[in-house]
């Protein structure tokens, strides 16, 4: 009798793996078909698109200011600074914050931009640390420049300074180390102005690995896939996250992040709920959610857009040591948002946001690792009481593989299909392969930084970690 | 009863998930495979293009370079039979930079091959992709009367792309007339439109015409592009203050417009209370800072706005509009701080100055 009753748990427990695993082939099934055909939609709509009636009608084109918050980034600053100032657009200026850095960050934008100290007011509408001084540049050629020079206080209190200054309509926020292409702009633009102008609060577009790549004058002269192993699977997994994951959830209007690296948003949106949170650790989506659920709460018709084009490139961390530091803050800066918007699960009040967005990011985002850990444990426990059935353990166990690495390949295949990135077939094969390889080394990593970041979380762990860059 | 019911369910569980295996084991090869083939595929018709682009541009360029258009058939004789899109790009790329007078050497290059009636074909195909390109192509290297029952019939589709590209060529080459069809146009105009009409109008129209028509069209995104044709052709606002007022009760979009083009035309806004009631805060603010940058903005007209306001915020932030970016307007500034009167004025422009010294 006792022993049917700890069988008849066993299979419940079984039942309930089995259950989350279907949900989640089921559920990313769906985001690749809904990827596939948006793609094919957005491609034949955009087939020899030209973008120069963009710049020739630049006095009706929506204003834009680029800001990019900048900490001890004197090895990179310049040349990433000259990209941004050599973006294809017509009305726009850059302000570049610098958040206290304590090496010559702000002394080398003086020199090279040939900066001048203003003496402007700053209409602090989201409250931010104080502003040491705003400087523009004396030479007309980079009139379009601000650097402004604050005190430290995070890269969420520095974009909300950026805004502060900022009087255009538009703000596009960067990551100043990493390299726009340079008709982001335009193709951002684009996106707002192809809707009812005033319904789209914020598009996000695909990033792209740019280590590996070879670059000239701060912007890139080669495209090329890493041959170190752990970067090459940060492509693929980058191609599997935008060209699937965030296309799906863009276009059934779920979407609650903008990656931090490059995203626009209308200023009056970001405005009008204070800014970014400067508490959390993961401020991209934390903003674009809260951005959602006021606008659902006060029911103003809104739209958050995402294009599939590849416009950034950012370069990920090499060393393990670093990739962990960022996974484990990922993790952290999603349960944040997680938490602090916990009303919006599987609430019909925030619509597809509440019911796709959020439940998405709970289930299959947070909760996928804490899942597999316990997949684990109960295989051990099984396999400790002889319990394990092998054949349909192995059968589950390459049905799960060969799911996980089709989708990888479909990351590959639609990249390779719809944005030529990399020329080189030899790249595309180089991809192919590390699709093949993730699960065995990279994606237990994962895992294991996943649940590191949710224990740091519970321990009230708050630091954001340092990663060395190697610069362009 | 449950652990039965288990047994059986596992059995159909794990059929299923053999039959599902077999699936993946299949797709993981077949998805690789085809981005092998596409990528190998895809460099190998770029490769074929580029031979072809250089062969078809050294014949092209050469007639264009010697400017004698008579010999346009002797190009039939060099390049024997051409793949159509390759020759049509080549066109098509260049006629972007060449203006109306020299459109007519791409024209007759196009006749040579009756390009014409091959876009045709691709339009009338009906398959999007083809269609848009051949549309597009259109705009650039021109049509004749035999293809304008096909644009009109699609300067009312559904497709926002293909009734602008189909209007465009009617515009160009066609009956459509600016002044009079697009005042009763029944399609809302996004800006994206817009703009893509102003770079028509600037760059393939030998004139401009008058954008006042506009401005009386119950279509309010007509009022939008007529406001903003207006301002960016530098036309001359003629309306009555009447109707003045009454655009500027419209909507949040055609009030801000209107208060763009009356500055541009160096006119004051009538009614200025209106000015703060449909556009929102943030808007109001960012407006003002542009318009301050105006070479044109005095402190008088900025102080006008001021004193038709009540909003402390915005009545702060025109004061340091003035002391920021008008001509002289520092001055001005510490002047009004200057005077110990009791006016709201004063007092803003000493804690505006005390701001500054940091204090």
């Amino acid at each position: 009798m006792e022993s049917n009753l700890y069988i008849g748990v066993w299979q419940i427990i079984s039942m309930l793996f089995l259950t989350y695993s279907m949900a989640i082939v089921v559920i990313y099934t769906g985001m690749a078909l809904v990827s596939i055909f948006h793609l094919f939609h957005y491609k034949t709509r955009n087939v020899d698109f030209n973008y120069d009636f963009l710049l020739a009608a630049g006095e009706v084109a929506p204003s834009v200011s680029v800001i990019a918050s900048a900490y001890n980034e004197s090895a990179t600053i310049i040349p990433c600074v000259r990209a941004l100032l050599n973006l294809r657009y017509a009305n726009f200026d850059v302000i570049v914050v610098n958040d206290g850095s304590t090496d010559d960050t702000l002394e080398k934008l003086q020199k090279e931009f040939q900066l001048e100290k203003q003496s402007d007011i700053i209409n602090y509408k989201i409250k931010t640390k104080k502003v040491r001084g705003i400087y523009r540049s004396e030479n007309i050629i980079f009139r379009n420049l601000i650097v402004v020079d604050k005190e430290n206080g995070g890269k969420a209190d520095a974009m909300n300074c950026g805004i502060n200054i900022s009087y255009k309509f538009y703000v596009v926020c960067v990551d100043v180390d990493s390299i726009l292409e340079r008709d982001s702009l335009l193709k951002l633009v684009k996106a707002i102005v192809e809707n009812k102008d005033e319904h789209v609060i914020g598009v996000g577009a695909s990033v792209h690995v740019a280590n590996g790549c070879k670059f000239e004058n701060g912007s890139i002269r080669e495209y090329a896939v890493p041959k170190k192993y752990f970067v090459g699977m940060q492509v693929v997994e980058y191609l599997r996250a935008f060209l699937i994951g965030r296309i799906s959830l863009g276009q059934t209007k779920s979407l609650l992040i903008i990656s931090g690296a490059l995203g626009i948003f209308k200023k009056e949106a970001i405005l009008k709920i204070g800014g970014y949170l400067t508490s959390t650790l993961g401020e991209d989506m934390e903003l674009v959610t809260r951005i959602q659920e006021y606008h659902h709460d006060k029911k103003i018709p809104h739209l958050v857009l995402y294009i599939p084009d590849p416009l950034l490139w950012t370069e990920v961390p090499e060393t393990l040591q670093s990739l962990g530091r960022q996974r484990t803050r990922w993790t952290r800066g999603l349960i944040d948002t997680l938490k602090l918007h916990k009303k919006m699960f599987l609430n019909p009040k925030y619509r597809s946001t509440g019911l796709l967005g959020y439940s998405y990011f709970f289930l299959f985002e947070w909760m996928a690792a804490i899942v597999e850990m316990f997949g684990y444990i109960c295989f051990i426990i099984a396999f400790c009481l002889g319990a394990t059935v092998w054949k349909t353990f192995f059968l589950l166990f390459v049905f799960m593989y060969l799911f996980g690495t089709t989708f990888s390949f479909l990351g590959v295949f639609i990249n390779e299909t719809n944005f030529h990135v990399y020329n080189k077939t030899k790249d595309v094969m180089r991809l192919i392969f590390y699709a093949l390889f993730e699960a065995f080394i990279y994606h237990p990593c994962i895992v294991f930084w996943s649940l590191k970041g949710n224990y740091m979380y519970l321990r009230g762990v708050k630091s954001w970690g340092e990663m060395k860059r190697k610069g362009f | 009863m449950i652990t039965h019911f288990f047994i059986s369910f596992d059995a159909v569980l794990l059929h299923l998930i053999r039959i599902a295996v077999i699936l993946f084991i299949l797709s993981a090869i077949a998805v690789p495979a085809t981005t092998l083939f596409l990528s190998w595929r895809r460099h190998q018709s770029e490769f074929r293009r580029k031979v072809l682009r250089l062969e078809y541009k050294d014949v092209i360029f050469g007639l264009l370079h010697h400017g004698d258009m008579t010999e346009v058939g002797n190009i039939k004789k060099k390049l024997g039979n051409i793949e159509k899109w390759t020759f049509v790009e080549i066109l098509n790329d260049l006629s972007r930079y060449f203006m109306y007078k020299d459109q007519e050497k791409i024209r007759q290059i196009a006749a040579v091959y009756d390009l014409e009636s091959y876009m045709l074909k691709n339009i009338r195909w009906g398959q999007f992709v083809y269609r848009t390109r051949a549309l597009k192509v259109f705009v650039n290297i021109g049509c004749t009367q035999k293809s304008y029952p096909t644009l009109l019939k699609l300067s009312e589709s559904k497709n926002a792309v293909t009734r602008l590209y189909a209007t465009q060529n009617l515009i160009l080459y066609g009956s459509f007339d600016i002044k009079k069809d697009f005042v009763n146009y029944k399609y809302y105009l996004s800006l994206w439109e817009q703009m893509s009409y102003f770079y028509l109008f600037k760059y393939k129209l030998k004139e401009v015409p008058n954008f006042s028509t506009f401005l009386y069209s119950p279509n309010t995104s007509i009022m939008l592009f007529g406001l903003r044709m207006t301002r960016l052709f530098h036309q001359p606002l003629d309306i009555s203050s009447e109707y003045e007022e009454e655009l500027m009760n419209k909507n949040a979009q055609i009030q801000m417009e209107l208060c763009r083009l009356l500055a541009v035309n160096n006119k004051s806004i009538t009614d200025k209370k209106a000015l703060f009631t449909k556009i929102g805060l943030y808007s109001i603010e960012d407006m003002l800072s542009n318009y301050s940058r105006l070479d044109y903005m005095t402190t008088d007209s900025m102080l006008d706005i001021y004193n038709h306001t009540d909003n402390v915020s915005i009545k702060k932030h025109i004061l340091i509009c003035i002391y920021d970016y008008v001509a002289g307007g520092k001055s001005d500034i510490q002047y009004f701080a200057s005077q110990y009167e009791n006016g709201d004025l004063n007092e803003m422009c000493r804690n505006l100055i005390q701001e500054k010294n940091g204090k």
